[in-house]
């Protein structure tokens, strides 16, 4: 069972307002890989680029692997080492997928709107299904897009002593927001 | 001669020469029993795995570890002198027993802690387990009979080295752990560049000017495309070129109060850590971001 959900945000631009295609390139994607024994495994990127397309649901977004700060120097080698994922051979994740029923959001008109999207989200090349559930706000033509969901390392081989030592949470949570 | 002083200098020869052969590989680095003692060891942990030595003021201490050839020839020499070779070979035999500990327990932890290799046996070589059966062999063919106090000190020495091994693990782990990134203010940048300079050098070549510029510090200036500030006190400072390619900056909570007087258009310099370029298939262009970025004192 993939047991996972996924949330995107995003905002528009004023100016883009009438496009149907909405992108951002300062979307905010925090991994959290945290446990009881180990608090450290966690950071935020705030450089996510992502779009979304008003008429047919369609959304993306990428994130630069590297950009992820940690608070501590050893974390941040370790997420980017060859073992994990590896940046340097891999150096972005990226998801695309649609809305369901994107319909059901109204772009014009300002209200929150949780909707089901359904992609693949690819990291060091491999692509698994993903399904998630996302929270859209609009607001005076903005568009605020929010998700959360959880993503099992072993589905991307990531595996290692850490995580056996339950030092690294085995299914991080991954959250994204984003404003069009 | 009998067969118990051939096997100890037999042992004795094979720790002396085993010494100087490959005990673990660490990425691309071999490490022999000498580096120890040379001060090779902690410079290639920290080479390879980024792990310093956490009590350097001890480092004069793994000197002793040169007694082991020492001692391993002077078993040899006492052998054919026809002498008592006991104390000779019980501090080549133990401390190289000791010391193939250290290596072994190093290598693990780093296996443990940073995922460095699959596992610890992908990074031992052979001559690390020689080495210890040859130890093992020097203390029991030390004297004759004597078993109990040969196979004890083999085993103190055993447990006196993990039990030790793990103490001083255990708080060089902590340090390492409860270290942050500090702000790089006062660092000096490896590479100053106009933004415009930067990006042309990525878009010409991005193999190898993200090897140049993954995680050193970078000193950019440009022209202010978009400042992007988030709810959180951190904000976002982007360069663009003319064909849409772009830097960003993500820049330090720190910076929340400079950051506010920045507008489109205006010139400025920026310091922060390079992250690398990414192609991004939604924009169709490259971007180039940036970590722990600070804007320059003008």
């Amino acid at each position: 069972m993939k047991k996972v959900t996924l949330f995107l945000a995003f905002v528009i631009a004023a100016s883009s307002l009438m496009a149907q295609k909405k992108t951002t390139s300062t979307a905010t994607v925090s991994f959290d890989a945290t446990t009881e024994k180990d608090a450290l495994p966690k950071a935020e990127n705030k450089t996510g680029i992502a779009s979304i397309d008003t008429k047919t649901g369609a959304v993306a977004f990428e994130v630069a692997v590297k950009n992820f700060a940690f608070s501590n120097p050893r974390i941040q080698e370790h997420f980017n080492g060859a073992n994990w994922l590896n940046s340097d051979q891999f150096p972005k994740f990226s998801f695309t997928g649609t809305i369901e029923k994107v319909s059901k959001i109204k772009f014009s008109k300002n209200g929150t709107y949780t909707v089901k999207v359904n992609g693949n989200l690819t990291v060091k090349d491999i692509s698994k299904a993903l399904t998630a559930t996302a929270v859209f706000t609009v607001t005076d033509g903005k568009v605020k897009a929010t998700t959360n969901f959880t993503i099992a390392l072993a589905d991307y081989n990531i595996t290692g002593q850490p995580i056996e030592a339950g030092k690294i949470s085995r299914e991080p949570k991954v959250s994204v927001a984003a404003e069009f | 001669m009998t067969t118990t002083i051939k096997i100890s200098i037999f042992a004795a020869a094979l720790l002396a020469v085993s010494f100087f052969l490959p005990w673990v590989m660490w990425k691309d680095a071999a490490l022999s029993g000498n580096a120890m003692p040379a001060g090779k060891f902690f410079a290639a942990a920290k080479e390879k795995f980024g792990v310093d030595n956490p009590f350097p003021q001890i480092s004069f201490a793994f000197k002793i570890f040169w007694l082991i050839p020492a001692a391993a020839l002077g078993v040899i020499v006492f052998a054919l002198l026809k002498k008592n070779i006991f104390w000779p070979a019980v501090v080549a035999g133990l401390l190289s027993l000791s010391l193939v500990l250290l290596y072994f327990l190093f290598s693990k932890s780093m296996v443990d802690q940073l995922g460095v290799s699959k596992s610890v046996w992908a990074m031992t070589k052979p001559w690390l387990f020689i080495n210890a059966v040859a130890a093992v062999a020097a203390v029991l063919t030390a004297a004759d009979g004597k078993w109990i106090l040969k196979a004890g000190l083999v085993l103190v020495t055993i447990a006196a080295t993990v039990i030790g091994f793990n103490m001083v693990s255990k708080q060089a782990e902590k340090k390492i752990f409860a270290e942050t990134f500090s702000s790089i203010e006062n660092v000096k940048a490896d590479y100053s560049l106009s933004a415009g300079d930067m990006l042309k050098e990525f878009l010409a070549n991005d193999t190898a000017t993200n090897k140049k510029y993954a995680e050193k510090v970078l000193e950019v200036s440009g022209t202010v495309a978009a400042v992007e500030p988030a709810a959180d006190s951190t904000s976002t400072i982007r360069f663009e070129d003319s064909t849409g390619s772009y830097a960003i900056f993500s820049m330090e909570k720190s910076q929340i109060d400079r950051v506010k007087n920045i507008k489109t258009g205006d010139v400025v310099s920026i310091k922060g850590v390079c992250s690398g370029s990414i192609f991004s298939e939604i924009l169709g262009s490259t971007s180039v971001s940036f970590k722990r970025s600070i804007l320059n004192k003008q």
